[in-house]
């Protein structure tokens, strides 16, 4: 604990620091390590809307809030377009930072479920947000989510066009399987938040867990691989290889790294 | 005390009452006793228990006079381990096993055996160490869940504490004769039987899978099978991990250990497959399951799944049960029932631990009324600040402009059963309170053509009113709320002198078991996030690195 505790002081003196003589510096990741593993079955203390609809944007891309619009007390601002990509498990949020100016008109949102980390992303993208002048960033976003349970809370059927699940936790027990990222059941939630034609994009430098991922999302019948070819021209592939932290390191220990990507296919009529 | 009626189902004029682990059925007509079925368990539980106290009490005896009693506390009681471990643990369980077939075995023994093992040899060396003189209180049986076809040929039952499965012939009159009993992976809290003869069960791990109702004799596979999602395959097991993917001293290590582990396991070679019965994973929901029902809108059929997470979800039927097709959103707590009254297919009725009953367009997942049942619920307890919808069921009242629909609801602890009339706009109105003698735990509604429905309600009597636990009565209608009319009784003098005493502690654990779905406030304010903006959080009191660990 004396240690943590320490770290807290450290982010707060930093933070206090920063502010000053008008330069807005980066926070620094050693002052928001946390560990690597979360419960994805407990309640924790989860803030999360009661639906899409309640789910107040505005704090978070405070450019993209439709000023125009009539101002209804009862919900939250309205936004001029909604979130369309989603990093599930961002971390220290690599991948959003590699995709904000690829994709300069959409919303872009990480999803994480430890605290700090969630703050170290948030902090990044304030100062990156302050420190650019052609006004980058501001589409990139993130927010303290527990993904396998409140996904549906946050988004509407249909809402994205891209999510990306990069070097999520193995779980290597067999009787942890359930707490994997991608799972049989997991993917319907998927299917049901991404359009027809939207990607689920995979990297992981663990080759059991890329079969594992494989083998259910080509099990699903909402999911079609994508070619390789069409693979190797996907920009958002390359960001995903060497912008994310995790595909740093992995290239640092000179590791494998495994994509996969799926496409959502129209429902079968019904 | 005996332990009270908990579950109980109507068909026709045969009512069939679970009272923990044993099934009687009634002739409604005339409350006579008809037939009983007992869970292999229970009279082996029962007098395990009995020998356990028995010694428990001469062995405090004797600590009293030794030293104070700290051994006599035991270990806390644990879920029963399943097959070859009652015979290490319950030494006073008599040794006759359960009747169970082959086929039964199977999954158990597949399923578990690592952890039947682990369980065994643990227990063992509590034994050598002489900590545990007492065996394990084993679990009562408890029948869950009861229910039958529409046509009422079949009767299924749930227990809990063995995640069993039991399906019966009924033949009309109330004999029931056991036709299978299948082990789930995990257990059950939720069960519905689709029109297609397909049992649709949700389990507290959060999956929902269909199963043949009659095992076919020719193992042939039903439509299910087809649209069922693949269950994790069992391979022979493989490091996941390579020295690529490791890198500290300490992980390293691991690694080896588990490249030495998996060698000793394959050369044991102790695979088994799968659950040895057609078993087809439909969908899950990272969360608790509490409540499933089937719906039915332009010949389209759905199943409907609700959470312990708030949630209720829409997916479709077999064979596309992998497509969501919406949420209802509105509950802040758990949702432990719901209901689609029979005369109104696009009407859902839900119910938890909020404070209110929630009506649904469950096919456009819109909201259209809510109205309070803990205002109702206060009436009767003015000091209850919570409720815990425990049932959620509809009725049919006939009038003379047609049947109308009636919505009742129990809640845990609280003595009455409300009831609400859905009017044409689908809206609760006309709120009844139903007193009875004991707390509710199910009901059941026998309707009748012209006459007005006659509710059976299982309740735990009261030590001062010493009720019946199976209380019946014929409503009536005043002003639009419903009211008793007249009260019938059941003929089961035998059955009650018959059945082994409980503590009522023991009853509380077994049967209460709605309210601690709620979510309880944990940690402190290391846990907060979530919501804070960039910019808003630079002044606040931060989070500190745990809390989100393992907990």
């Amino acid at each position: 604990m004396g240690n943590q505790t320490n770290k807290k002081e450290r982010r707060d003196r930093f933070r206090e620091r920063r502010g000053q003589d008008g330069v807005v510096l980066l926070p620094r990741k050693k002052l928001y390590r946390q560990r690597a593993h979360a419960n994805p079955f407990s309640d924790h203390m989860l803030e999360y809307p009661i639906s899409p609809e309640h789910m107040d944007w505005s704090s978070y891309y405070p450019s993209y809030v439709d000023e125009e619009a009539p101002r209804d007390e009862s919900k939250p601002p309205r936004m001029k377009q909604d979130v369309e990509i989603v990093d599930i498990g961002c971390g220290f949020g690599g991948l959003l930072v590699g995709l904000a100016p690829v994709f300069p008109d959409k919303l872009i949102l990480g999803l994480e479920i430890r605290t700090t980390v969630t703050q170290f992303v948030q902090e990044k993208i304030w100062a990156l947000r302050a420190q650019s002048s052609e006004k980058l960033y501001q589409n990139a976003a993130c927010i303290r989510a527990n993904t396998m349970k409140f996904l549906p809370n946050f988004f509407k059927k249909s809402q994205l066009s891209k999510i990306f699940i990069c070097f999520p936790d193995p779980h290597f027990k067999t009787k942890k399987h359930k707490a994997r990222i991608v799972s049989t059941t997991l993917n319907s939630e998927y299917a049901y938040a991404l359009r027809p034609g939207g990607i689920v994009y995979t990297i992981t430098d663990v080759e059991a867990l890329h079969e594992w991922m494989v083998e259910h999302l080509d099990a699903h019948p909402s999911f079609e691989r994508v070619s390789k070819e069409e693979e190797e021209n996907d920009e958002c592939v390359k960001i995903m290889l060497n912008e994310t932290e995790e595909g740093k390191k992995v290239e640092r220990n000179k590791g494998h790294k495994f994509v996969a990507l799926f496409r959502r296919m129209e429902d079968p009529p019904w | 005390m005996k332990i009270p009626y908990n579950k109980v189902h109507v068909h026709g004029q045969i009512l069939f009452a679970a009272r923990g682990g044993a099934i009687h059925t009634f002739n409604l007509t005339d409350g006579s006793h008809i037939s009983s079925w007992k869970h292999p368990d229970a009279d082996k539980v029962a007098q395990s228990i009995k020998a356990i106290n028995e010694a428990k009490a001469e062995a405090a005896l004797k600590i009293e006079a030794e030293t104070p009693a700290t051994e006599s506390d035991g270990p806390p009681a644990k879920r029963q381990k399943l097959e070859g471990d009652n015979e290490s643990t319950s030494v006073n369980a008599e040794e006759a096993s359960a009747p169970t077939t082959a086929q039964d075995e199977k999954p158990q023994a597949g399923h578990f055996d690592g952890r039947g093992k682990k369980g065994k040899g643990k227990a063992a060396k509590d034994f050598d160490n002489g900590k545990t003189r007492f065996a394990r209180v084993p679990d009562r049986p408890v029948i869950t869940h009861l229910t039958s076809t529409p046509d009422g040929s079949h009767v299924v039952a749930i227990t809990g504490h063995d995640k069993i499965i039991w399906v019966f012939e009924h033949d009309g009159n109330g004999q029931l004769k056991q036709l299978s009993q299948r082990t789930m992976p995990k257990r059950p809290s939720a069960v519905a039987i689709g029109p297609d003869s397909q049992i649709i069960s949700a389990d507290k791990f959060g999956d929902v899978y269909a199963i043949p109702l009659i095992i076919p004799a020719d193992g042939s596979k039903s439509l299910a099978s087809q649209s069922s999602l693949p269950l994790p395959s069992k391979k022979s097991f493989k490091p996941t991990a390579t020295t690529l993917t490791v890198h500290s001293k300490g992980n390293r290590l691991a690694l080896l250990n588990q490249i030495k582990q998996a060698e000793l396991a394959n050369e044991s070679k102790d695979h088994a497959g799968g659950p040895g019965f057609e078993l087809n994973l439909l969908l899950g929901h990272v969360s608790m399951l509490t409540a499933l029902v089937l719906g039915e809108q332009q010949g389209r059929k759905y199943i409907i799944t609700a959470d312990r997470d708030e949630h209720i979800r829409l997916s479709r039927y077999i064979p596309q049960a992998h497509i969501i097709e919406n949420f209802c959103f509105g509950h802040k707590e758990f949702i432990s029932d719901m209901v689609i009254p029979a005369a109104k297919p696009e009407i859902l009725v839900s119910g938890g631990g909020d404070e209110d009953i929630f009506v649904w367009d469950w096919l456009a997942g819109k909201q259209l009324f809510k109205t309070s049942i803990l205002s109702l619920a206060q009436e009767i307890a003015p000091e209850t600040t919570t409720v815990a919808v425990s049932g959620l069921y509809s009725l049919l009242y006939p009038s003379e402009d047609g049947p109308m629909t009636y919505i009742l609801a129990i809640c845990e602890d609280i003595k009455a059963i409300f009831s609400w009339k859905l009017n044409e706009n689908n809206e609760l109105h006309c709120p009844g309170i139903i007193q009875l003698p004991g707390k509710p735990l199910s009901l059941t509604i026998s309707p009748s053509d012209d006459a007005p429905p006659t509710v059976i309600a299982a309740i735990e009597p009261d030590a001062e009113t010493k009720a019946q636990s199976l209380h019946a009565f014929r409503l009536t209608m005043t002003n639009g709320r419903l009211a008793v009319d007249v009260e019938s009784c059941f003929k089961d003098k035998e059955v009650e002198a018959n059945e082994p005493e409980i503590s009522e502690e023991d009853v509380r654990g077994l049967l209460y078991t709605v309210e601690s779905l709620r979510k309880v406030v944990t940690g402190g304010p290391d846990e907060e996030g979530g919501s804070e903006t960039p910019q808003g959080n630079v002044d606040s009191d931060v989070a500190v690195d745990t809390g989100d660990g393992e907990q």
